[in-house]
Protein backbone atom coordinates (compact mmCIF):
# COMPACT_ATOMS: atom_id res chain seq x y z
CA UNK A 1 0.00 0.00 0.00
CA UNK A 2 1.26 3.45 -0.81
CA UNK A 3 2.26 5.62 2.10
CA UNK A 4 -0.28 8.28 2.95
CA UNK A 5 -3.23 6.52 1.37
CA UNK A 6 -5.52 7.85 4.08
CA UNK A 7 -4.31 10.31 6.65
CA UNK A 8 -5.55 13.05 8.91
CA UNK A 9 -3.31 16.00 8.19
CA UNK A 10 -4.91 18.80 10.15
CA UNK A 11 -6.94 18.64 13.30
CA UNK A 12 -7.35 20.19 16.72
CA UNK A 13 -6.14 18.07 19.56
CA UNK A 14 -7.30 17.91 23.12
CA UNK A 15 -5.65 17.71 26.47
CA UNK A 16 -5.92 14.57 28.54
CA UNK A 17 -8.33 15.72 31.26
CA UNK A 18 -7.58 13.35 34.13
CA UNK A 19 -4.10 12.54 35.36
CA UNK A 20 -2.50 10.90 38.43
CA UNK A 21 -4.94 12.25 41.05
CA UNK A 22 -7.75 10.10 39.62
CA UNK A 23 -5.94 6.74 39.83
CA UNK A 24 -4.59 7.83 43.22
CA UNK A 25 -8.13 8.58 44.36
CA UNK A 26 -9.23 5.13 43.19
CA UNK A 27 -6.52 3.52 45.34
CA UNK A 28 -7.19 5.58 48.48
CA UNK A 29 -10.93 5.01 48.10
CA UNK A 30 -10.32 1.29 47.73
CA UNK A 31 -8.28 1.31 50.95
CA UNK A 32 -10.83 3.37 52.87
CA UNK A 33 -13.74 1.18 51.78
CA UNK A 34 -11.78 -2.08 51.88
CA UNK A 35 -10.46 -1.77 55.45
CA UNK A 36 -13.98 -1.04 56.64
CA UNK A 37 -15.52 -3.92 54.66
CA UNK A 38 -13.04 -6.53 55.87
CA UNK A 39 -13.32 -5.45 59.51
CA UNK A 40 -17.09 -4.96 59.50
CA UNK A 41 -17.80 -8.20 57.69
CA UNK A 42 -15.36 -10.01 59.97
CA UNK A 43 -17.10 -8.64 63.07
CA UNK A 44 -20.58 -9.00 61.64
CA UNK A 45 -20.20 -12.52 60.31
CA UNK A 46 -18.20 -13.57 63.39
CA UNK A 47 -15.18 -14.48 61.29
CA UNK A 48 -13.25 -13.03 64.21
CA UNK A 49 -14.32 -11.76 67.58
CA UNK A 50 -15.00 -8.09 68.18
CA UNK A 51 -11.98 -6.21 69.45
CA UNK A 52 -12.50 -2.56 70.34
CA UNK A 53 -8.89 -1.53 69.85
CA UNK A 54 -8.84 -3.06 66.37
CA UNK A 55 -12.12 -1.31 65.56
CA UNK A 56 -10.83 2.06 66.77
CA UNK A 57 -7.57 1.84 64.82
CA UNK A 58 -9.13 0.25 61.74
CA UNK A 59 -11.96 2.77 61.51
CA UNK A 60 -9.50 5.62 61.97
CA UNK A 61 -7.37 4.31 59.10
CA UNK A 62 -10.47 3.91 56.94
CA UNK A 63 -11.61 7.45 57.72
CA UNK A 64 -8.14 8.83 57.04
CA UNK A 65 -8.11 7.30 53.56
CA UNK A 66 -11.62 8.55 52.85
CA UNK A 67 -10.39 12.01 53.83
CA UNK A 68 -7.39 11.68 51.48
CA UNK A 69 -9.80 10.52 48.77
CA UNK A 70 -11.85 13.67 49.24
CA UNK A 71 -8.74 15.85 49.15
CA UNK A 72 -7.63 14.24 45.88
CA UNK A 73 -11.08 14.78 44.38
CA UNK A 74 -11.04 18.44 45.32
CA UNK A 75 -7.44 18.85 44.19
CA UNK A 76 -8.31 17.56 40.75
CA UNK A 77 -10.97 20.23 40.22
CA UNK A 78 -10.05 23.21 38.09
CA UNK A 79 -12.15 25.33 40.44
CA UNK A 80 -11.67 23.63 43.82
CA UNK A 81 -13.20 26.57 45.70
CA UNK A 82 -16.53 25.61 44.14
CA UNK A 83 -16.45 22.08 45.52
CA UNK A 84 -19.45 22.68 47.77
CA UNK A 85 -21.60 23.31 44.71
CA UNK A 86 -21.94 19.55 44.42
CA UNK A 87 -23.68 19.54 47.78
CA UNK A 88 -25.57 22.80 47.41
CA UNK A 89 -26.98 22.38 43.90
CA UNK A 90 -26.64 18.70 43.10
CA UNK A 91 -27.60 17.20 39.74
CA UNK A 92 -28.83 13.84 40.89
CA UNK A 93 -28.41 11.95 37.65
CA UNK A 94 -24.65 12.42 37.85
CA UNK A 95 -22.71 9.65 39.55
CA UNK A 96 -20.23 12.30 40.64
CA UNK A 97 -23.00 13.76 42.78
CA UNK A 98 -24.29 10.41 43.91
CA UNK A 99 -20.76 9.29 44.72
CA UNK A 100 -20.08 12.42 46.74
CA UNK A 101 -23.14 11.77 48.87
CA UNK A 102 -22.29 8.08 49.22
CA UNK A 103 -18.80 9.03 50.42
CA UNK A 104 -20.27 11.54 52.87
CA UNK A 105 -22.75 8.98 54.13
CA UNK A 106 -20.03 6.40 54.55
CA UNK A 107 -17.78 8.87 56.37
CA UNK A 108 -20.60 9.91 58.71
CA UNK A 109 -21.53 6.33 59.64
CA UNK A 110 -17.90 5.23 60.02
CA UNK A 111 -17.12 8.44 61.92
CA UNK A 112 -19.99 8.05 64.40
CA UNK A 113 -19.11 4.40 64.95
CA UNK A 114 -15.45 5.27 65.46
CA UNK A 115 -16.37 8.03 67.90
CA UNK A 116 -18.57 5.77 70.00
CA UNK A 117 -15.98 3.00 70.10
CA UNK A 118 -13.19 5.48 70.88
CA UNK A 119 -15.13 7.10 73.71
CA UNK A 120 -15.90 3.65 75.08
CA UNK A 121 -12.28 2.57 74.68
CA UNK A 122 -11.02 5.49 76.75
CA UNK A 123 -13.80 5.10 79.31
CA UNK A 124 -15.38 8.46 78.55
CA UNK A 125 -18.62 6.74 77.64
CA UNK A 126 -19.97 3.43 78.85
CA UNK A 127 -19.74 0.62 76.33
CA UNK A 128 -23.53 0.18 76.29
CA UNK A 129 -24.16 2.84 73.66
CA UNK A 130 -21.35 1.61 71.44
CA UNK A 131 -22.55 -1.99 71.78
CA UNK A 132 -26.10 -0.98 70.90
CA UNK A 133 -25.12 1.12 67.92
CA UNK A 134 -22.59 -1.35 66.56
CA UNK A 135 -24.85 -3.68 64.54
CA UNK A 136 -26.58 -0.73 62.89
CA UNK A 137 -23.36 1.12 62.13
CA UNK A 138 -21.64 -2.05 60.99
CA UNK A 139 -24.22 -3.20 58.46
CA UNK A 140 -25.17 0.28 57.28
CA UNK A 141 -21.47 0.96 56.90
CA UNK A 142 -20.89 -2.20 54.89
CA UNK A 143 -23.54 -1.15 52.39
CA UNK A 144 -22.14 2.38 52.16
CA UNK A 145 -18.55 1.14 51.92
CA UNK A 146 -19.59 -1.12 49.05
CA UNK A 147 -21.30 1.84 47.43
CA UNK A 148 -18.19 3.97 47.91
CA UNK A 149 -16.08 1.27 46.31
CA UNK A 150 -18.24 0.72 43.22
CA UNK A 151 -19.90 4.05 42.44
CA UNK A 152 -16.91 4.97 40.26
CA UNK A 153 -17.88 2.13 37.93
CA UNK A 154 -21.17 3.89 37.26
CA UNK A 155 -19.41 7.25 36.90
CA UNK A 156 -17.07 5.71 34.35
CA UNK A 157 -20.13 4.21 32.68
CA UNK A 158 -21.47 7.74 32.20
CA UNK A 159 -18.19 8.77 30.56
CA UNK A 160 -19.40 7.76 27.13
CA UNK A 161 -16.34 9.15 25.43
CA UNK A 162 -14.17 6.39 26.93
CA UNK A 163 -15.52 3.06 25.80
CA UNK A 164 -13.08 0.93 27.78
CA UNK A 165 -14.45 2.36 31.01
CA UNK A 166 -17.92 1.09 30.21
CA UNK A 167 -17.16 -2.39 31.42
CA UNK A 168 -19.93 -4.38 33.03
CA UNK A 169 -17.24 -6.12 35.08
CA UNK A 170 -16.17 -2.88 36.69
CA UNK A 171 -18.46 -2.80 39.77
CA UNK A 172 -17.35 -6.31 40.74
CA UNK A 173 -13.74 -5.48 39.88
CA UNK A 174 -13.77 -2.42 42.14
CA UNK A 175 -15.15 -4.44 45.05
CA UNK A 176 -12.39 -7.01 44.61
CA UNK A 177 -9.78 -4.25 44.38
CA UNK A 178 -11.15 -2.77 47.62
CA UNK A 179 -10.77 -6.15 49.31
CA UNK A 180 -7.17 -6.44 48.06
CA UNK A 181 -6.31 -2.96 49.28
CA UNK A 182 -8.25 -3.23 52.55
CA UNK A 183 -6.85 -6.62 53.55
CA UNK A 184 -3.37 -5.47 52.48
CA UNK A 185 -3.53 -2.46 54.78
CA UNK A 186 -4.81 -4.67 57.61
CA UNK A 187 -1.76 -6.91 57.07
CA UNK A 188 0.42 -3.79 57.39
CA UNK A 189 -1.41 -2.79 60.56
CA UNK A 190 -0.96 -6.30 61.89
CA UNK A 191 2.79 -6.12 61.28
CA UNK A 192 3.25 -2.73 62.93
CA UNK A 193 0.41 -2.68 65.48
CA UNK A 194 -0.20 -6.29 66.26
CA UNK A 195 -3.86 -6.99 65.57
CA UNK A 196 -5.52 -10.06 67.13
CA UNK A 197 -4.29 -13.23 65.49
CA UNK A 198 -7.68 -14.12 64.02
CA UNK A 199 -7.95 -10.72 62.33
CA UNK A 200 -4.55 -11.18 60.73
CA UNK A 201 -5.42 -14.70 59.59
CA UNK A 202 -8.72 -13.67 58.01
CA UNK A 203 -7.05 -10.66 56.37
CA UNK A 204 -4.43 -12.92 54.84
CA UNK A 205 -7.07 -15.28 53.44
CA UNK A 206 -9.04 -12.36 52.00
CA UNK A 207 -5.83 -10.89 50.57
CA UNK A 208 -4.88 -14.11 48.75
CA UNK A 209 -8.37 -14.83 47.48
CA UNK A 210 -8.97 -11.26 46.32
CA UNK A 211 -5.60 -11.12 44.56
CA UNK A 212 -6.36 -14.32 42.63
CA UNK A 213 -9.84 -13.14 41.67
CA UNK A 214 -8.47 -9.73 40.68
CA UNK A 215 -5.83 -11.35 38.49
CA UNK A 216 -8.51 -13.46 36.81
CA UNK A 217 -10.83 -10.51 36.22
CA UNK A 218 -8.00 -8.42 34.83
CA UNK A 219 -6.46 -10.93 32.46
CA UNK A 220 -9.46 -13.00 31.45
CA UNK A 221 -12.27 -10.50 31.86
CA UNK A 222 -11.03 -6.99 31.10
CA UNK A 223 -8.34 -7.89 28.58
CA UNK A 224 -9.07 -11.46 27.48
CA UNK A 225 -12.54 -10.77 26.13
CA UNK A 226 -12.98 -8.96 22.80
CA UNK A 227 -14.10 -5.36 23.12
CA UNK A 228 -17.33 -4.09 21.70
CA UNK A 229 -15.98 -0.95 20.04
CA UNK A 230 -12.80 -0.07 18.21
CA UNK A 231 -11.97 2.73 20.65
CA UNK A 232 -12.23 0.33 23.59
CA UNK A 233 -10.08 -2.17 21.70
CA UNK A 234 -7.53 0.54 20.90
CA UNK A 235 -7.32 1.58 24.55
CA UNK A 236 -6.96 -2.04 25.69
CA UNK A 237 -4.25 -2.53 23.08
CA UNK A 238 -2.38 0.53 24.37
CA UNK A 239 -2.45 -1.05 27.82
CA UNK A 240 -1.44 -4.58 26.92
CA UNK A 241 0.83 -3.95 23.92
CA UNK A 242 1.28 -0.19 23.54
CA UNK A 243 2.85 2.62 25.47
CA UNK A 244 1.42 1.40 28.81
CA UNK A 245 2.51 -2.21 28.48
CA UNK A 246 5.35 -1.70 30.97
CA UNK A 247 3.04 -0.18 33.56
CA UNK A 248 0.57 -3.00 32.99
CA UNK A 249 2.73 -6.10 32.81
CA UNK A 250 5.51 -5.11 35.22
CA UNK A 251 3.58 -2.73 37.45
CA UNK A 252 0.15 -4.26 37.72
CA UNK A 253 0.51 -7.94 36.88
CA UNK A 254 4.02 -8.71 38.11
CA UNK A 255 4.43 -6.28 41.01
CA UNK A 256 0.76 -6.11 41.92
CA UNK A 257 -0.17 -9.78 41.72
CA UNK A 258 2.62 -12.28 41.06
CA UNK A 259 5.11 -10.79 43.53
CA UNK A 260 2.64 -10.52 46.44
CA UNK A 261 1.39 -14.06 45.87
CA UNK A 262 4.97 -15.34 45.72
CA UNK A 263 5.86 -13.45 48.90
CA UNK A 264 2.84 -14.90 50.68
CA UNK A 265 3.94 -18.37 49.58
CA UNK A 266 7.44 -17.66 50.89
CA UNK A 267 5.97 -16.62 54.24
CA UNK A 268 4.84 -20.21 54.76
CA UNK A 269 8.49 -21.30 54.45
CA UNK A 270 10.27 -18.43 56.17
CA UNK A 271 7.58 -17.21 58.60
CA UNK A 272 8.79 -13.64 58.35
CA UNK A 273 6.18 -10.88 58.87
CA UNK A 274 8.29 -8.56 56.73
CA UNK A 275 7.41 -10.67 53.71
CA UNK A 276 3.73 -9.94 54.29
CA UNK A 277 4.53 -6.26 54.64
CA UNK A 278 6.34 -6.37 51.31
CA UNK A 279 3.46 -8.33 49.76
CA UNK A 280 0.88 -5.79 50.90
CA UNK A 281 2.96 -2.83 49.73
CA UNK A 282 3.56 -4.50 46.35
CA UNK A 283 -0.14 -5.22 45.88
CA UNK A 284 -1.15 -1.64 46.69
CA UNK A 285 1.57 -0.21 44.45
CA UNK A 286 0.49 -2.58 41.68
CA UNK A 287 -3.09 -1.44 42.15
CA UNK A 288 -1.99 2.13 41.48
CA UNK A 289 -0.24 1.02 38.29
CA UNK A 290 -3.40 -0.72 37.13
CA UNK A 291 -5.62 2.28 37.90
CA UNK A 292 -3.12 4.55 36.17
CA UNK A 293 -3.19 2.67 32.88
CA UNK A 294 -6.93 2.11 33.09
CA UNK A 295 -7.55 5.84 33.58
CA UNK A 296 -4.96 7.14 31.13
CA UNK A 297 -5.10 4.84 28.10
CA UNK A 298 -8.74 5.42 27.09
CA UNK A 299 -8.18 9.18 27.25
CA UNK A 300 -5.46 8.89 24.62
CA UNK A 301 -7.70 7.40 21.97
CA UNK A 302 -8.89 10.28 19.77
CA UNK A 303 -12.57 11.09 19.61
CA UNK A 304 -12.41 13.57 16.76
CA UNK B 1 -28.82 32.13 2.84
CA UNK B 2 -30.56 30.10 5.47
CA UNK B 3 -33.70 32.01 6.10
CA UNK B 4 -34.88 30.28 9.20
CA UNK B 5 -33.76 32.88 11.67
CA UNK B 6 -35.06 36.05 10.14
CA UNK B 7 -37.96 34.89 8.09
CA UNK B 8 -41.49 35.75 9.13
CA UNK B 9 -42.80 32.72 10.90
CA UNK B 10 -46.52 33.28 10.65
CA UNK B 11 -46.87 32.26 7.03
CA UNK B 12 -45.30 28.90 7.45
CA UNK B 13 -45.99 27.72 10.93
CA UNK B 14 -47.58 24.41 11.48
CA UNK B 15 -50.59 23.92 13.69
CA UNK B 16 -48.54 23.61 16.83
CA UNK B 17 -47.41 27.20 16.43
CA UNK B 18 -50.50 28.69 14.90
CA UNK B 19 -52.20 29.87 18.06
CA UNK B 20 -49.12 31.86 18.95
CA UNK B 21 -48.80 33.78 15.73
CA UNK B 22 -51.95 33.76 13.65
CA UNK B 23 -52.65 37.48 14.12
CA UNK B 24 -49.10 38.68 13.69
CA UNK B 25 -47.65 39.49 10.26
CA UNK B 26 -44.11 39.21 11.53
CA UNK B 27 -42.81 37.29 14.50
CA UNK B 28 -39.20 37.85 15.49
CA UNK B 29 -37.44 34.67 16.40
CA UNK B 30 -36.67 35.89 19.87
CA UNK B 31 -40.34 36.19 20.73
CA UNK B 32 -41.19 32.59 19.90
CA UNK B 33 -41.23 30.37 22.95
CA UNK B 34 -38.08 28.31 22.91
CA UNK B 35 -39.84 25.07 23.64
CA UNK B 36 -41.20 25.22 20.12
CA UNK B 37 -37.70 25.14 18.68
CA UNK B 38 -35.29 22.31 18.17
CA UNK B 39 -32.04 23.72 16.89
CA UNK B 40 -29.55 21.77 14.85
CA UNK B 41 -26.82 22.18 12.27
CA UNK B 42 -26.18 20.83 8.82
CA UNK B 43 -22.66 20.91 7.45
CA UNK B 44 -22.79 20.60 3.69
CA UNK B 45 -19.48 19.02 2.71
CA UNK B 46 -20.29 19.51 -0.95
CA UNK B 47 -19.74 23.21 -0.40
CA UNK B 48 -17.12 23.45 2.36
CA UNK B 49 -13.78 24.75 1.07
CA UNK B 50 -11.91 24.35 4.37
CA UNK B 51 -11.23 28.06 4.74
CA UNK B 52 -11.49 28.11 8.57
CA UNK B 53 -13.66 31.20 8.47
CA UNK B 54 -16.09 29.46 10.82
CA UNK B 55 -13.26 28.64 13.24
CA UNK B 56 -12.02 32.21 13.35
CA UNK B 57 -15.49 33.75 13.51
CA UNK B 58 -16.28 31.53 16.48
CA UNK B 59 -13.02 32.49 18.15
CA UNK B 60 -13.77 36.15 17.67
CA UNK B 61 -17.46 36.05 18.56
CA UNK B 62 -17.00 34.02 21.72
CA UNK B 63 -13.54 35.29 22.72
CA UNK B 64 -12.20 31.76 22.76
CA UNK B 65 -8.65 31.68 24.21
CA UNK B 66 -5.62 30.44 22.31
CA UNK B 67 -5.10 26.68 22.26
CA UNK B 68 -8.74 25.66 22.58
CA UNK B 69 -11.50 25.47 19.98
CA UNK B 70 -15.26 25.44 19.84
CA UNK B 71 -15.27 24.60 16.16
CA UNK B 72 -12.50 23.65 13.80
CA UNK B 73 -11.96 22.10 10.38
CA UNK B 74 -10.41 18.66 10.19
CA UNK B 75 -8.50 17.78 7.03
CA UNK B 76 -8.27 14.19 5.84
CA UNK B 77 -6.40 13.25 2.69
CA UNK B 78 -7.10 10.15 0.64
CA UNK B 79 -5.43 8.68 -2.37
CA UNK B 80 -1.96 9.09 -3.80
CA UNK B 81 -0.74 11.90 -6.05
CA UNK B 82 -1.95 12.65 -8.65
CA UNK B 83 -5.16 10.92 -7.62
CA UNK B 84 -5.40 12.50 -4.19
CA UNK B 85 -8.22 14.34 -2.50
CA UNK B 86 -8.55 16.42 0.63
CA UNK B 87 -11.76 16.10 2.66
CA UNK B 88 -12.92 18.80 5.07
CA UNK B 89 -14.99 18.23 8.15
CA UNK B 90 -16.25 21.07 10.31
CA UNK B 91 -16.20 19.65 13.81
CA UNK B 92 -17.96 20.93 16.94
CA UNK B 93 -20.54 20.15 19.60
CA UNK B 94 -23.34 18.04 18.13
CA UNK B 95 -25.99 19.51 20.46
CA UNK B 96 -27.12 15.96 21.08
CA UNK B 97 -30.76 15.29 21.82
CA UNK B 98 -29.50 12.83 24.42
CA UNK B 99 -26.40 14.60 25.72
CA UNK B 100 -24.12 12.55 27.99
CA UNK B 101 -22.29 15.70 29.09
CA UNK B 102 -25.49 16.99 30.69
CA UNK B 103 -26.13 13.71 32.50
CA UNK B 104 -22.68 13.51 34.04
CA UNK B 105 -22.39 17.15 35.12
CA UNK B 106 -22.71 17.17 38.91
CA UNK B 107 -23.87 20.78 39.24
CA UNK B 108 -26.09 21.52 36.20
CA UNK B 109 -23.39 23.72 34.70
CA UNK B 110 -23.90 21.80 31.46
CA UNK B 111 -27.56 21.77 30.55
CA UNK B 112 -29.98 21.33 27.70
CA UNK B 113 -32.22 24.24 26.90
CA UNK B 114 -35.82 23.89 25.85
CA UNK B 115 -34.83 24.89 22.33
CA UNK B 116 -32.43 21.96 22.04
CA UNK B 117 -29.20 23.90 22.50
CA UNK B 118 -26.75 22.21 24.85
CA UNK B 119 -25.53 25.19 26.85
CA UNK B 120 -23.05 25.70 29.67
CA UNK B 121 -22.88 28.08 32.61
CA UNK B 122 -19.29 28.98 33.57
CA UNK B 123 -20.49 30.55 36.80
CA UNK B 124 -21.55 27.12 38.06
CA UNK B 125 -18.85 24.85 36.63
CA UNK B 126 -16.48 23.32 39.19
CA UNK B 127 -14.00 22.12 36.58
CA UNK B 128 -14.33 18.40 37.31
CA UNK B 129 -13.80 17.62 33.58
CA UNK B 130 -16.34 14.81 33.68
CA UNK B 131 -18.18 16.33 30.71
CA UNK B 132 -14.97 16.10 28.68
CA UNK B 133 -14.90 12.39 29.43
CA UNK B 134 -18.58 11.98 28.61
CA UNK B 135 -18.47 13.67 25.21
CA UNK B 136 -17.76 11.09 22.47
CA UNK B 137 -16.86 13.91 20.07
CA UNK B 138 -14.06 15.83 21.84
CA UNK B 139 -16.24 18.91 21.66
CA UNK B 140 -15.68 20.24 25.17
CA UNK B 141 -12.58 21.88 26.60
CA UNK B 142 -11.49 23.59 29.78
CA UNK B 143 -11.17 27.32 29.29
CA UNK B 144 -7.60 28.14 30.37
CA UNK B 145 -8.68 31.55 31.63
CA UNK B 146 -11.69 30.59 33.72
CA UNK B 147 -10.89 26.94 34.51
CA UNK B 148 -14.41 25.97 33.48
CA UNK B 149 -15.84 23.78 30.72
CA UNK B 150 -16.81 25.42 27.46
CA UNK B 151 -17.87 24.45 23.93
CA UNK B 152 -20.01 25.53 21.01
CA UNK B 153 -23.25 26.90 22.45
CA UNK B 154 -24.90 27.63 19.13
CA UNK B 155 -24.12 31.31 19.71
CA UNK B 156 -27.17 31.32 21.95
CA UNK B 157 -26.56 34.98 22.81
CA UNK B 158 -27.08 35.76 19.11
CA UNK B 159 -29.84 33.25 18.51
CA UNK B 160 -31.91 34.71 21.33
CA UNK B 161 -32.04 38.10 19.60
CA UNK B 162 -32.83 36.70 16.19
CA UNK B 163 -29.33 36.41 14.76
CA UNK B 164 -27.69 33.37 13.30
CA UNK B 165 -24.59 31.77 14.83
CA UNK B 166 -21.40 33.56 13.83
CA UNK B 167 -20.08 30.59 11.86
CA UNK B 168 -23.23 30.54 9.72
CA UNK B 169 -23.01 34.22 8.92
CA UNK B 170 -19.35 34.15 8.01
CA UNK B 171 -19.30 31.00 5.86
CA UNK B 172 -18.64 32.14 2.28
CA UNK B 173 -20.10 28.99 0.78
CA UNK B 174 -23.25 28.63 2.84
CA UNK B 175 -21.95 25.27 3.92
CA UNK B 176 -23.26 25.64 7.47
CA UNK B 177 -27.01 25.68 7.85
CA UNK B 178 -28.56 26.32 11.24
CA UNK B 179 -32.15 26.29 12.28
CA UNK B 180 -35.16 24.57 13.75
CA UNK B 181 -35.13 20.97 12.57
CA UNK B 182 -38.73 20.47 13.70
CA UNK B 183 -40.12 23.29 11.60
CA UNK B 184 -40.81 21.97 8.10
CA UNK B 185 -40.50 25.44 6.61
CA UNK B 186 -36.85 25.94 7.52
CA UNK B 187 -34.01 25.31 5.12
CA UNK B 188 -32.38 22.84 7.49
CA UNK B 189 -35.58 20.89 7.76
CA UNK B 190 -36.03 20.80 3.99
CA UNK B 191 -32.45 19.63 3.53
CA UNK B 192 -32.90 16.92 6.15
CA UNK B 193 -35.98 15.77 4.28
CA UNK B 194 -34.35 15.66 0.86
CA UNK B 195 -30.65 14.91 1.34
CA UNK B 196 -28.76 11.90 2.61
CA UNK B 197 -27.13 12.91 5.84
CA UNK B 198 -24.93 11.20 8.36
CA UNK B 199 -23.78 11.90 11.90
CA UNK B 200 -20.69 11.14 13.94
CA UNK B 201 -20.79 7.95 16.03
CA UNK B 202 -24.50 7.17 15.80
CA UNK B 203 -23.82 3.98 17.78
CA UNK B 204 -23.28 6.07 20.91
CA UNK B 205 -27.00 6.72 21.13
CA UNK B 206 -26.53 10.43 21.72
CA UNK B 207 -28.80 11.47 18.84
CA UNK B 208 -26.54 14.18 17.42
CA UNK B 209 -28.25 17.16 15.82
CA UNK B 210 -25.28 18.08 13.68
CA UNK B 211 -25.76 16.40 10.33
CA UNK B 212 -23.27 16.09 7.48
CA UNK B 213 -24.22 16.07 3.84
CA UNK B 214 -21.66 14.07 1.91
CA UNK B 215 -19.92 13.08 5.14
CA UNK B 216 -16.70 11.21 4.56
CA UNK B 217 -16.27 7.93 6.41
CA UNK B 218 -12.62 8.34 7.26
CA UNK B 219 -13.15 11.90 8.44
CA UNK B 220 -16.09 10.87 10.58
CA UNK B 221 -14.18 8.03 12.27
CA UNK B 222 -11.29 9.39 14.32
CA UNK B 223 -9.48 6.08 14.58
CA UNK B 224 -9.65 5.36 10.87
CA UNK B 225 -6.61 7.32 9.79
CA UNK B 226 -2.94 7.72 10.27
CA UNK B 227 -2.13 11.05 11.87
CA UNK B 228 0.62 13.49 11.12
CA UNK B 229 0.72 15.02 14.56
CA UNK B 230 3.22 17.75 13.80
CA UNK B 231 0.56 19.45 11.70
CA UNK B 232 -1.99 19.47 14.48
CA UNK B 233 -3.23 22.57 16.13
CA UNK B 234 -2.66 22.67 19.84
CA UNK B 235 -0.12 22.31 22.60
CA UNK B 236 1.80 19.14 23.24
CA UNK B 237 -0.27 18.32 26.29
CA UNK B 238 -2.54 16.52 23.93
CA UNK B 239 -3.64 13.15 22.74
CA UNK B 240 -1.67 13.45 19.52
CA UNK B 241 1.50 14.45 21.28
CA UNK B 242 1.29 11.73 23.87
CA UNK B 243 -0.27 13.33 26.87
CA UNK B 244 0.38 10.48 29.26
CA UNK B 245 3.17 10.57 31.75
CA UNK B 246 5.10 13.32 30.07
CA UNK B 247 8.20 11.20 30.38
CA UNK B 248 8.37 10.51 26.67
CA UNK B 249 8.73 14.16 25.81
CA UNK B 250 7.77 15.14 22.33
CA UNK B 251 8.40 11.79 20.76
CA UNK B 252 5.25 9.86 21.25
CA UNK B 253 5.77 6.18 21.80
CA UNK B 254 2.56 4.60 20.76
CA UNK B 255 0.39 3.26 18.04
CA UNK B 256 -1.58 4.59 15.17
CA UNK B 257 -4.47 3.48 13.10
CA UNK B 258 -3.73 2.97 9.48
CA UNK B 259 -5.22 1.43 6.40
CA UNK B 260 -3.53 -1.81 5.67
CA UNK B 261 -4.80 -2.60 2.22
CA UNK B 262 -6.54 -1.17 -0.77
CA UNK B 263 -9.92 -2.48 0.42
CA UNK B 264 -9.70 -0.19 3.36
CA UNK B 265 -9.47 -2.67 6.18
CA UNK B 266 -7.85 -1.22 9.26
CA UNK B 267 -5.32 -2.55 11.63
CA UNK B 268 -4.04 -1.29 14.91
CA UNK B 269 -0.31 -0.88 14.83
CA UNK B 270 0.27 -0.44 18.51
CA UNK B 271 4.03 -0.58 18.51
CA UNK B 272 4.75 2.14 16.03
CA UNK B 273 6.81 5.03 17.22
CA UNK B 274 5.44 8.27 15.90
CA UNK B 275 8.89 9.71 16.23
CA UNK B 276 9.05 13.45 16.49
CA UNK B 277 5.34 13.92 16.59
CA UNK B 278 4.42 17.29 17.94
CA UNK B 279 7.94 18.61 18.01
CA UNK B 280 6.90 21.85 16.44
CA UNK B 281 4.06 22.71 18.73
CA UNK B 282 5.58 23.20 22.14
CA UNK B 283 6.75 21.32 25.17
CA UNK B 284 5.22 18.19 26.56
CA UNK B 285 3.95 18.45 30.09
CA UNK B 286 0.83 16.50 30.46
CA UNK B 287 1.15 15.68 34.13
CA UNK B 288 0.66 18.18 36.82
Amino acid sequence: MAEGMVQTVYNAQHKVPWHWPVPAYLVTKAIGAGVFMVLALGFGLHLFGFDRETAVIGLLVSLAFVAITTLLLVYDLERPERFFSILLRPQWKSWLTRGAFILIGFAVVAGVWWLLETLAYFGVLGSGLADAARPIALWTGVVLAGGAAIYTAFLFGQAEGRDLWQSSLLPFHLIVQALVAGSGVLLLMDAFWGLPESVGAVSLIVFIAALLVDLFITLVGEFGMPHASETAAAAAHEISHGRYRGHFWFGSILLGHIVPLALVALTVLLASPLLLVAAALAAITGLYFYEYVFVMAPQEVPNS
Amino acid sequence: MSAHVHEPRSACLNDKHAFETKNAPYVPLASIPRHFMNYGFIIDNRKCIGCHACSTACKSENEVPLGVYRTWVKYVETGVYPDARRHFQVTRCNHCANPPCVRICPVTAMYQRADGIVEFDPSLCIGCKACLQACPYDAIYIDPDSGTAAKCHYCSHRTEIGLEPACVVVCPEHAIIAGDIDDPSTEISRLLATQDVTVRKPEQGTAPKLFYIDGNDVALHPTATERAAELYVGGCDTVACGGGTGAEGNGRKGGKWERSDAEGSQQWDGDQDAGSAGAAVGGADSDR
